[in-house]
């Protein structure tokens, strides 16, 4: 098994703080998995990711590349959904593989990813090229859930066009290591993209989440927020940043990071990041780590809720706008899962 | 009339700090009492340490309820006992709506699954005595709500869940004239003679609409007087000055 770098800042910080990237234990992948589209209209398979192409890490991309491509072509003016399921069957079970998506001009496309698995172990190493043409629309709806002990890998460059519109949320509730390696590159004036992701970690779960959307366009907007809960010893790490280049005059964007701590051996690591070679932007960011509010627990357990109840009521309340912003057909689901992943922790 | 709740020399501590010295108080069912005093005299600490607050700490004394000891009794239990507090400040809750919200409470109190159309109907009905819009039943617990319809959302759980103490905190404050009177109006249709109320109330804006049976003044801790409803003239006249000499 060997140790690889991920997520590595792109601009870093003191060592001593060993935040600058995250050493991971990876045992390359056994490909045997397959993708299961809802719909083939639109999907082929042939080609391959552009060779500028940046993941998390140089060998998690290789992985990925790997194994098959698969091409989601949408043409202009069409507004469809889509839904892709990656599910191991096995414990012994893989999935590498590389998604080029393109969303044409006017087009509006739903995309919802599912990735599942019952049995321990196994391994998801994912790399993913989305482009939006001039006013196009790609709201993508991730769930990940169960895959006990599993590697996941989910890595993606989006570049936006003028007026492209990018929304992605994400409900993080399964596996052992989980990478997330979102860039964004708006280059198109007034184009706008979203990224939005909750949490449930516990025993020793790891979320390493890593964003980094570049406003290069005028009038460009982002949006980053991130919020989840630990136990037992899980850990997180949220590396988000938000690059303003020369010329994005008139740009916003803001990030944030909330956490909330079930035990004190949770460990939450949050590195917002800011930088700006432009004058006429505004860019925002936050975040927030602590424990329960004791004074809205107690407020709930007057009402009858026992204290798990009111612990839960708390997190899924913090949890619930963002999973409202997912595809409506998930939101059971996500509720769901974040219920079972708040039954695994030690402490509810 | 039965005894509900009886407090036998309740001493109650913060850190080393004790706030309340030696309480006694017995409320029977069909009462309404009201408890007056100075700020800081510990009468948000009683009714919160009534109700298990756990930043509270019994250092002597006991608290029954229906004849059990409930002084070591969680929040949640003493709830579902059918103690209820209206809280000064009532917490915004984001993610949950308010129906939900009242309706799993409902749920859990009452001990029985409310079906969804006639609890609708029941939480319509409550709003509509209330002069609320139907709007807040579909928001957020009181994420957004002003301080008057907070307020306003205590009491209609208070009504809803229907318990046999209802405690409330300086419910009156931050209520203009007319929901003064419209919450009131509420309060007097929940109590009937087989529950009580105690009432906290730095004026007697409320204790006009409904008037207590015993008025108990609490300074520096203790209470240092009891009386009827003509303790709130007294008061109202003198000021608290006059007892303060009896701490």
């Amino acid at each position: 098994m060997d140790k690889i770098k991920v997520n590595t800042l792109p601009r870093l910080t003191y060592r001593y703080t060993h935040t600058n990237e995250t050493v991971l234990d990876f045992a390359g992948s056994r490909n045997k998995a397959e993708p299961e589209f809802s719909d083939m209209t639109y999907v082929s398979e042939g080609g391959s990711l552009p060779d500028s192409f940046k993941g998390a890490a140089e060998e998690l991309v290789q992985t990925a590349a790997a194994g098959k491509h698969f091409q989601i072509n949408i043409p202009d003016g069409v507004k469809t959904a889509l839904s892709v399921r990656l599910n191991l069957e096995h414990g012994t079970e893989d999935f590498c593989g590389t998604f080029s998506v393109s969303v044409g001009q006017g087009s509006e496309l739903n995309l919802i990813w599912i990735w599942d698995g019952k049995e321990a172990g196994g391994q998801i190493i994912s790399a993913a090229c989305y482009e939006v043409q001039d006013g196009g629309k790609l709201k993508v709806s991730i769930l990940e859930r169960n895959l006990p002990g599993a590697v996941l890998a989910d890595q993606r460059h989006v570049i936006l066009h003028e007026g492209a519109v990018c929304d992605f949320a994400s409900a993080l509730l399964g596996g052992e290591k989980v990478i997330v390696h979102s860039t964004g590159r708006l280059e198109g004036r007034k184009s706008d993209m979203t990224e939005t992701a909750v949490y449930a970690a516990s025993g020793t779960q790891h979320e390493d989440l890593f964003y980094h959307l570049e406003h290069v366009g005028k009038e460009t907007k982002s949006h980053i927020d991130v919020k989840g809960a630990l136990d037992d010893h899980a850990k997180k790490v949220f590396r988000g940043t938000l690059d303003f280049k020369h010329g994005c005059s008139g740009s916003q964007g803001d990030e944030g990071d909330y956490a909330i701590q079930l035990s004190p051996k949770a460990r939450n690591i949050s590195l917002p990041l800011l930088l700006c070679r432009e004058d006429d932007v505004m860019g925002n960011h936050a975040s927030s780590a602590g424990q329960l509010d004791e004074q809205i627990i107690y407020y709930l357990m007057s009402r009858g809720f026992s204290r798990e109840e009111a612990q839960r009521m708390v997190i899924e309340s913090m949890l619930r706008p963002l999973i409202d912003r997912m595809d409506s057909s998930l939101q059971d689901e996500v509720l769901e899962a974040v219920n079972h992943a708040l039954d695994a922790k030690e402490s509810l | 009339m039965s005894e509900l709740l009886r407090i036998e020399n309740l001493h109650v501590s913060v850190g080393e700090k004790e706030l309340l010295h030696g309480i006694n108080l017995t409320v029977n069912s069909g009462e309404v009492h009201a408890i007056m005093g100075v700020n800081g005299a510990g009468k948000s600490t009683l009714l919160h340490t009534i109700m298990g607050n756990p930043a509270y700490t019994v250092t002597e004394g006991h608290i029954f309820f229906r004849g059990e000891d409930i002084t070591d009794l969680t929040t949640d239990k003493r709830a579902r006992k059918g103690i209820f507090l209206s809280f000064q400040s009532p917490v915004s809750v984001a993610g949950i709506t308010t129906e939900n919200f009242i309706r799993t409470a409902k749920s859990i109190i009452s001990g029985k699954q409310q079906r969804l159309f006639p609890f609708k109907r029941l939480m319509k009905q409550r709003m509509t005595e209330l002069a609320m819009d139907e709007s807040y039943a579909g928001r957020y617990l009181n994420d957004g709500f002003s301080g008057g319809e907070r307020k306003k959302n205590e009491i209609l759980q208070m009504r809803i869940l229907d318990p046999a103490l209802a405690m409330l905190d300086e419910t009156d404050s931050g209520l203009d004239v007319d929901a003064v009177r419209i919450v009131a109006d509420n309060i007097r249709k929940y109590h009937t003679e087989n529950n009580a109320l105690i009432m906290i109330t730095h004026l007697n804006q409320l204790l006009k609409f409904v008037p207590p049976d015993k008025v108990h003044v609490l300074i520096g801790g203790r209470i240092v007087k009891e009386g009827g409803a003509e303790l709130v003239d007294e008061i109202e006249d003198h000021g608290f000055d006059a007892f303060k000499s009896e701490v």
